[in-house]
């Protein structure tokens, strides 16, 4: 090696300068070499002095990072104008004899000036921070990479100095949680983190950082006092790094707000203890099984107050409820479930069936099943509610036995009055038939009387019998009319279809005589066809018409119009109803009276005036009644009336 | 009351049956006033008319009940009825030419269609006066009785 002489340098300093651990150069600014590199030099570049040397200045320079030169031209500069016993350090990018680069801290020195002054050579340590460097080049990657993440995220980080129990770093994100931008939180000290901290929730936090202090990883979730004064949830994921020797370095968390789903959870377990106050307060069996009814999920207590077995039984066993229905109802109950567990779940099922419970006794249960569905439109689940309905049904076969007993009771008292109406009706036939006996004799026997003894007999005796004849013969006429009454019930004939214009007809042919003495006139319009007792019919019209005659004023001939208003505009013959009107210019009534004229045996005028005994309508009313039908009248005094028959087209079969 | 027509001798016997004894009276009087040449006789019930008939009992002497041309029957009588007794006469194939007048009270349809459809000859509502009697009685006869007893 050639030695260039070294002025100031001792030979024990050269000894140093050999054997220290840093790499040690003299660079010569005019010359541009190096005049000495010890060997420490060599190892950490592979260049001996004389692999230096052998390089022209801008091959030297090459050996330097291009990403450096910028840097180190500075450094130079700085070097030709310090000051004695200033040192100048700079770290750069060398790259060595087996071509790798590494890192280099250097401090210069100037060693040797001119006499003006002007700096001539430095001298330069250098350490190889090569492994620092790459060390802090991954941190400084991996921490950017951690805030790039924190600050897009939802979540904010922090990362806390534990040595100056102050934070390093808290991403920008934490506004957006507690309204605190990141410098205001690292301001605070830990007086006033905890004071932000819900009063309940502060010991826990407190534990919780105690735990992991020395190293070790947490969730800690818990109310932080936002800005506005408001409350936020915040779970912090935690974790405390330690240094080598086992201190701890920091604690490092991300925060994330988690009001809503603490929300959530709060309103969850509340509407589930409703739902469970809920059920386990009703008086019917609350209870949810698998879609198969082989797992019971869930059974409130009214299980064991109705079924009398407990619910732990049910759990157990999940179709011992089962056992407790009477056998009569066990197999369709069995039947039911199982074609409902089959798959056609889609809608409820009700059924009604007995249990017997441990003490002997009965209920009847009615009982409903639903299915449930999760999301995704599946039956997951069955629902249902028992209840104990055996007072209703109690009351229920309580109501059917009296309304049995009630009809069973109306039913003896309809035939009661039926068989007094039926008495009655008997009683007026067979009385007035019985009656006729008598009074023909009375009748008879005056004939005689009159006949054989009329000559010898006084004026006054012969009256005295007129008047008696005349009063039997009255009384005939009664019974008669009082036999023909009840005869409407007594003695009907069957319904069948009728023409009313025969029964009209028939009427005008038994009135013939007394349309002729009267002089009057009966016009017919087309009438309807419809079932009823023919016999009857005839009687009805010959004793409205017949009225229509009497009762007319005198001096003037009876006009009678009979006609169906509506007929033929309808349905014809199977029209419901069918009305027939009989008009006349009689005499009329006064209306105030329409009740009396559909009595038997009343009478709007006098005995002498009119004939008759006051039943004839009173019979066409019976008529009506035994058809179903209706008789009603408009008149007005000496202008005339009009009766209104309505009747059924079809009669029921009546026993 | 048991009256006989005006001979006991009469070519032509009537036999009445009726429990009512106003109209046997009646009856017996207006024979008399219509002045006919019949025995009249009378019984009081439709069991005593067929012992009549068929000489029973107190009839079984045959001089004591000539047999009857014609009968007047009513129908509501004690023990046997009316309607009974013509069913038996109808049937029975010695009495089943002889004619029979219902001569009752009734004027019921229903009782006129079963004396008709039983066999009844004639079928006579007991009139309300004598004169009416006498003329239906006049009426009867010309129908029923041969000419030589009229």
């Amino acid at each position: 090696m050639e030695r260039t002489p070294v002025s100031g340098i001792h030979v024990w300093a050269e000894k140093v300068l050999t054997s220290s651990l840093n790499g040690l150069y003299v660079y010569d600014l005019q010359e541009e070499v190096n005049i000495f590199i010890n060997p420490q030099y060599t190892k950490l570049t592979g260049y001996t002095l004389q692999d230096i040397n052998s390089f022209t200045g801008p091959e030297f320079f090459a050996l330097f990072h291009p990403e450096d030169h910028a840097r180190l031209l500075r450094h130079f500069e700085a070097i030709n104008r310090a000051a004695d016993g200033d040192i100048l350090e700079i770290e750069y990018r060398f790259r060595t004899a087996d071509e790798r680069w590494i890192w280099c801290l250097s401090w210069d020195t100037v060693v040797d000036r001119s006499e003006d002054g002007k700096a001539l050579r430095f001298l330069g340590t250098f350490l190889d921070i090569t492994h620092r460097k790459e060390m802090e080049e991954a941190l400084k990657e991996s921490e950017e990479r951690f805030r790039s993440v924190l600050e897009n995220s939802l979540d904010a980080g922090y990362r806390r100095n534990l040595q100056t129990d102050r934070y390093d770093y808290i991403s920008p994100v934490i506004e957006q949680i507690t309204g605190y931008t990141p410098e205001e939180m690292g301001s605070m000290t830990v007086d006033e983190v905890v004071k932000h901290i819900h009063p309940d929730d502060r010991h826990r936090v407190e534990k919780e950082i105690e735990r992991t202090v020395n190293g070790g990883k947490g969730v800690l979730e818990y109310r932080f006092r936002a800005k506005d004064g408001s409350y936020r949830w915040l779970a912090d994921n935690l974790s405390v790094l330690l240094d080598k020797e086992g201190h701890p370095l920091y604690r490092v968390g991300i925060v994330r707000d988690v009001t809503d789903r603490k929300q959530n959870e709060e309103a969850l377990l509340e509407s589930r203890t409703r739902l469970l106050q809920l059920t386990e307060n009703i008086k019917e069996v609350f209870w949810i099984s698998s879609p198969d009814w082989m797992e019971i999920l869930y059974v409130n207590r009214s299980y064991e107050n109705i079924w009398g077995r407990s619910c732990k039984s049910l759990y157990e066993q999940p179709r011992s409820w089962l056992d407790a229905v009477v056998e009569e109802d066990r197999e369709r109950i069995l039947e039911e479930i199982n074609r409902k567990s089959v798959g056609d779940l889609s809608d409820p099922q009700f059924s009604e069936y007995r249990i017997s419970r441990p003490d002997s006794s009965l209920r009847w249960i009615f009982a409903r099943a639903f299915p449930v569905q999760n999301e995704k439109g599946e039956i997951y689940r069955i629902a249902g509610i028992a209840e104990d309905i055996t007072e209703r049904k109690e009351l229920e076969e309580e109501l059917h036995r009296s309304l049995d007993e009630l009809e069973i009771r109306v039913r003896e008292r309809t035939a009661e009055l039926e068989m007094k109406n039926q008495e009655l009706q008997d009683f007026a036939y067979i009385a007035s038939h019985d009656l006729q006996e008598p009074l023909r004799k009375i009748m008879t026997f005056g004939d005689i009387l009159v006949s054989d003894s009329g000559a010898a007999l006084n004026a006054e005796d012969r009256d005295f019998i007129y008047r008696m004849q005349t009063s039997a013969a009255r009384m005939q006429e009664l019974l008669d009319s009082l036999l023909h009454y009840s005869r409407v019930t007594t003695k009907p004939s069957p319904f069948k279809k009728v023409d009313l214009r025969d029964s009209v007809d028939a009427a005008l042919s038994n009135l013939e005589v007394m349309i002729q003495d009267k002089n009057g006139l009966v016009e017919v319009g087309a009438l309807p066809r419809l079932e009823a007792d023919p016999v009857q019919m005839s009687q009805l019209f010959q004793n409205i018409i017949g009225n229509a005659l009497k009762f007319h004023p005198e001096g003037v001939s009876p006009r009678v119009k009979i006609y169906a208003p509506g007929l033929g505009k309808g349905k014809g013959d199977k029209k419901e109803t069918h009305q027939v009107c009989v008009e006349d210019n009689g005499i009329g009534f006064d209306e105030t009276h329409f009740d009396k004229i559909f009595m038997p045996f009343q009478r709007l005028h006098g005995k002498s005036k009119y004939q008759g005994v006051g039943m004839g309508l009173a019979i066409c009313k019976k008529i009506m009644d035994r058809h179903g039908g209706k008789i009603t009248a408009k008149s007005e005094v000496a202008k005339g009336s009009t009766f209104i028959i309505t009747l059924p087209g079809r009669q029921e079969v009546r026993t | 009351m048991n009256f006989q027509g005006k001979s006991c001798k009469a070519l032509f016997t009537i036999l009445m049956a009726d429990d009512d004894s106003d109209d046997r009276f009646l009856m017996a009087r207006a024979f008399q006033e219509l002045d006919m040449d019949v025995g009249l006789r009378f019984v009081r019930d439709g069991e005593e008319l067929m012992h009549y008939l068929l000489r029973r009992g107190k009839y079984a002497k045959s001089g004591s009940a000539p047999q009857p041309g014609l009968i007047f029957l009513d129908l509501n009588m004690p023990k046997k009825g009316g309607r009974e007794v013509l069913v038996e006469i109808r049937t029975d194939p010695k009495l089943r030419e002889l004619p029979v007048v219902v001569w009752t009270t009734s004027n019921h349809e229903e009782d006129m269609a079963f004396c008709l459809e039983a066999g009844a000859s004639s079928f006579v509502t007991k009139p309300h006066s004598y004169t009416e009697l006498l003329k239906a009685i006049r009426v009867v006869i010309i129908q029923w009785l041969p000419l030589a007893a009229r």
